[in-house]
């Protein structure tokens, strides 16, 4: 979790990925009109399909995206 | 944003103009805010707002000669507030006040001659500020005339308590009979209030400035004089405070007259609408009497506006917030929603006493934030895209008439995809009347671009169009839409134009049936300045018998139905939110000529009319269609009318999808067409990337331009089932 955004999710997935691959929590880095975050997110440990949740997309990183595009 | 500009928009809004009745008063008593503590009985708040602007309230209070009272605007409606009345019984149930603040002690020292009202008020005031005064009067305590008043007008222990209080302020008392040698030390000033008979032989009235009350001696203050052949208490009080004002501003220095327009003038420039205010006669009740004044302000824009309610000011103050929106240099810019929230529909102005445009000064501000590029990217980025899908030779591009073009009919890109099946029968059933000598038409006229102030945009579509008319001989066209109309009326006026209905009506209505019910007559806003168009509107209607009803906010003040100015992307709630306000202003179903203002206001409990709902009744119900069904109707519309486009299929176009009523409800929430999701699962399934649940459903997801689409789908029996599906914007990558 990205201390200053709170973006990032750490609940439980039951997703697996279409390669075989399990999903864990993985370091990804979020860009957004030239701002860059750290955050933590489920993503596949073989291929690294990243996993956004609705939860995130239409919460948080909604509310971040707004604050950033009024900067 | 420039100064002078703002400045231009601040000037027209009189909003913080003073009410007429604190305009009237001397002292600029808050009659207003006074009132609407009194009618809700708190006396001693009342009291509170008497004295920020009366030196003496308990002494004036009761014998005010209220020239307020005459400006009172309610003397139109039943008869003036007896403000007077209202004083005395707000000190008659309210409490003493207690110790007055006085500023830190000054050095400097005034003498005020006279025992009048003027005397006391200029004390009183200088005291205040922290100087030392000194009062010359005869007799045991200050009041001269004001003991000759009858016990039961002004009770004598109100002005020993006066002059307690005042000596508990400091305010000392002196024998010093002749004030020029006495008086004008360095750093020292008099007061002569003429009110008290016994002073007037000290200064010539003549040499008295009738602002500033200096006379040609600096130093040598004076006040008091009658205006007319009554003593007037409350000119009195006027003069000794406004003479302590400039008392104040010679010992500092400052100039005794700039910057005091407000004090001293009686005018004002505020604009309150009686209209609705029922005629009621004045009451005995004190109580009763407040509640019928009517706090008067201006304010009618906002009180009809759901937008400018919402931002809790009125168009002045935003007019300054959306200066500020620019001036800042770091840190959020916080107008930027409000900016983007007016339907710039042009109500408010037509409204406004001074014409004030909100619609000008948003449409302005959203050039200047385009221009600095600090336009939301997201904000009109879905509106703009949908505009481009019009354009696209997908949905739009144009033929001649069959022998000649006279006439170009344009139903516009709303008509075209809320309304397919009729766009074909008027464009038929034209096509006849003009007898091969009419062509068509179709895309989007540039509207989303003009109001997200997308000039490049515009300007691209607007020149595309100006070519294809000029290409078929320079036509008239023929408007469908009033929003085309107007941006055609805007970007290219030379084109010739006509409405629909106009035509319909020179060359033929088509046999109609009209429903039986009344219905509430909505006129799009863009129709505003356009009365033939409103017309012949009417004309039709009164032609097929249709009955319908006036709306009160209908012709030029009618009102948005919540897409105009692109409100509806940059708050849909705000939107949702006057379309109910709309749709109450009748009992009845609602009919309109503007098929977005048609989709916009269904869906919320009323039955909403087209009137080519009337003239070719649909074959199916009329309920909304949302985006992605507009957009493909505008493709099959595009074929009907005018062949295939040469264009080939994208690959995912046949793929089957299956959206439930409330995933369908979510992803027009969302903006997400059905189109982004036939993409996103055709990558899926020919990339092979996609992620599985335990139950077997699937979840994948595209970056199409600049949004990441996610779409949780189950696919059985050749088809997709959309389970849900959301966006972002951001970008991830994974990090090693
Ligand atoms: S109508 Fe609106 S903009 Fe015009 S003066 Fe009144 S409050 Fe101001
Ligand atoms: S109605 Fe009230 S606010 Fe308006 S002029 Fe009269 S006293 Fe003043
Ligand atoms: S929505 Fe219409 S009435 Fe309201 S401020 Fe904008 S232009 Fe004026
Ligand atoms: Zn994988």
């Amino acid at each position: 979790m990205n201390k200053k955004t709170g973006l990032g999710f750490h609940g439980e997935t039951s997703w697996r990925c279409s390669c075989g691959g399990e999903l864990a929590p993985h370091k990804v880095a979020a860009f957004y009109l030239g701002n860059r975050f750290e955050i933590e997110l489920p993503a596949c440990s073989q291929c690294g399909f990243i996993l956004v949740p609705e939860s995130l997309a239409v919460g948080k990183m909604l509310e971040v995206e707004k604050i950033l595009e009024d900067k | 944003m420039e100064r002078y500009k703002l400045d231009d928009f601040e000037q027209r809004c009189i909003q913080d103009e003073l009410p007429y009745c604190q305009a009237a008063c001397p002292l600029k008593v808050d009659v207003r805010a006074f009132c609407g503590a009194m009618a809700q009985k708190r006396f001693d708040a009342a009291r509170k707002i008497l004295a920020r602007s009366m030196p003496l309230p308990d002494i004036i209070g009761r014998i005010c000669d209220h020239p307020c009272q005459d400006a009172c605007i309610l003397a139109q409606k039943g008869g003036a507030i007896s403000i007077g009345k209202l004083e005395r019984a707000c000190l008659e149930n309210s409490k003493e006040m207690g110790m007055i603040l006085r500023l830190p002690s000054k050095k400097l020292s005034a003498t005020v001659y006279g025992a009048g009202l003027s005397s006391l008020s200029c004390a009183i005031e200088l005291a205040k500020k922290g100087y030392q005064v000194s009062m010359v009067f005869d007799g045991e305590i200050p009041g001269g005339r004001l003991l000759m008043f009858p016990q039961e007008v002004l009770p004598q222990e109100v002005l020993v308590t006066t002059w307690q209080n005042l000596q508990r302020m400091g305010v000392t008392r002196s024998f010093e009979k002749d004030p020029i040698s006495y008086g004008l030390k360095e750093g020292s000033a008099l007061y002569v209030g003429v009110d008290d008979p016994e002073w007037t032989h000290l200064v010539d009235a003549n040499d008295v400035d009738p602002f500033t009350y200096q006379t040609s001696t600096k130093g040598f203050f004076a006040g008091g004089y009658p205006r007319s052949d009554m003593p007037s208490p409350i000119w009195e009080s006027a003069d000794g405070k406004r003479a302590a004002n400039s008392i104040d501003r010679y010992f500092q220095g400052a100039s005794l007259m700039s910057g005091r327009e407000k004090e001293f003038s009686l005018e004002t420039k505020l604009y309150t609408l009686l209209e609705g205010v029922p005629t009621l006669s004045p009451k005995d009740d004190p109580i009763e009497e407040a509640k019928r004044c009517i706090r008067c302000e201006c304010r009618y824009c906002v009180r009809e506006c759901v937008f400018l309610e919402k931002y809790k000011g009125y168009p002045k103050i935003y007019a300054r917030q959306i200066y500020n929106n620019f001036a800042i240099v770091r840190g959020s810019h916080s107008a930027n929603k409000m900016i983007n929230s007016c339907s710039l529909c042009g109500l408010c102005e037509v409204l406004c006493p001074n014409d004030f445009s909100m619609a000008d000064l948003c449409r302005f501000a959203r050039e200047q934030m385009v221009e600095r590029k600090i336009m939301p990217p997201s904000v009109h980025e879905f509106a703009l895209l949908d505009m481009e899908h019009a354009n696209s030779p997908r949905s739009s591009g144009f033929r001649s008439g069959a022998k000649t073009t006279e006439a170009v009919f344009f139903p516009g890109c709303q008509l075209a995809g809320a309304m397919p099946d009729q766009t074909e029968r008027v464009a038929n059933f034209l096509g006849e009347m003009f007898d091969g000598k009419m062509g068509i038409l179709l895309g989007c006229c540039g509207a989303p671009a003009w109001w997200a102030s997308r000039q490049d945009k515009v300007e691209e579509v607007i020149k595309s169009i100006e070519k294809t008319i000029e290409s078929l001989g320079n036509p008239t066209l023929i408007m469908a839409c009033s929003s085309c109309n107007e941006v055609f009326k805007n970007f290219i006026p030379k084109v010739s134009r006509v409405s629909l209905w106009q035509v319909l009506l020179e060359r033929g209505i088509p046999e109609a049936k009209p429903a039986a019910e009344t219905l509430a007559l909505h006129d799009p806003c863009t129709t505003r300045h356009e009365p033939e168009w409103r017309e012949s509107v009417r004309k039709i209607l009164r032609i097929l018998g249709q009955p319908y009803e006036e709306l009160l906010f209908g012709g030029e003040t009618t009102r948005c139905c919540g897409y105009g100015g692109l409100q509806l992307m940059a708050d849909p709630d705000l939107a949702h939110e006057g379309v109910l306000r709309r749709l109450k202003e009748s009992e009845n179903d609602f009919l309109t000529y503007c098929a977005m203002c048609r989709e916009s206001l269904s869906g919320s409990g009323k039955t909403v009319f087209h009137l080519l709902d009337i003239l070719f009744p649909p074959s199916a119900g009329k309920v909304r269609l949302g985006y992605s069904k507009r957009q493909q109707n505008r493709e099959l519309l595009r074929v009907k009318l005018l062949g295939p486009c040469d264009l080939p299929p994208e690959p995912w176009d046949d793929l089957p999808i299956s959206v439930s009523d409330a995933v369908r409800e979510k992803l027009e929430d969302r903006h997400i067409l059905d189109s982004d999701i036939k993409q996103t699962l055709w990558e899926a399934s020919s990339t092979g990337r996609y992620l599985i649940s335990p139950d077997g459903t699937r979840l994948a997801s595209s970056r199409i331009g600049n949004v990441t689409f996610w779409v949780e789908y189950r696919e059985d029996n050749q088809s997709f089932a959309i389970i849900n599906a959301w966006s972002h914007r951001m970008v991830m990558e994974l990090m090693s």
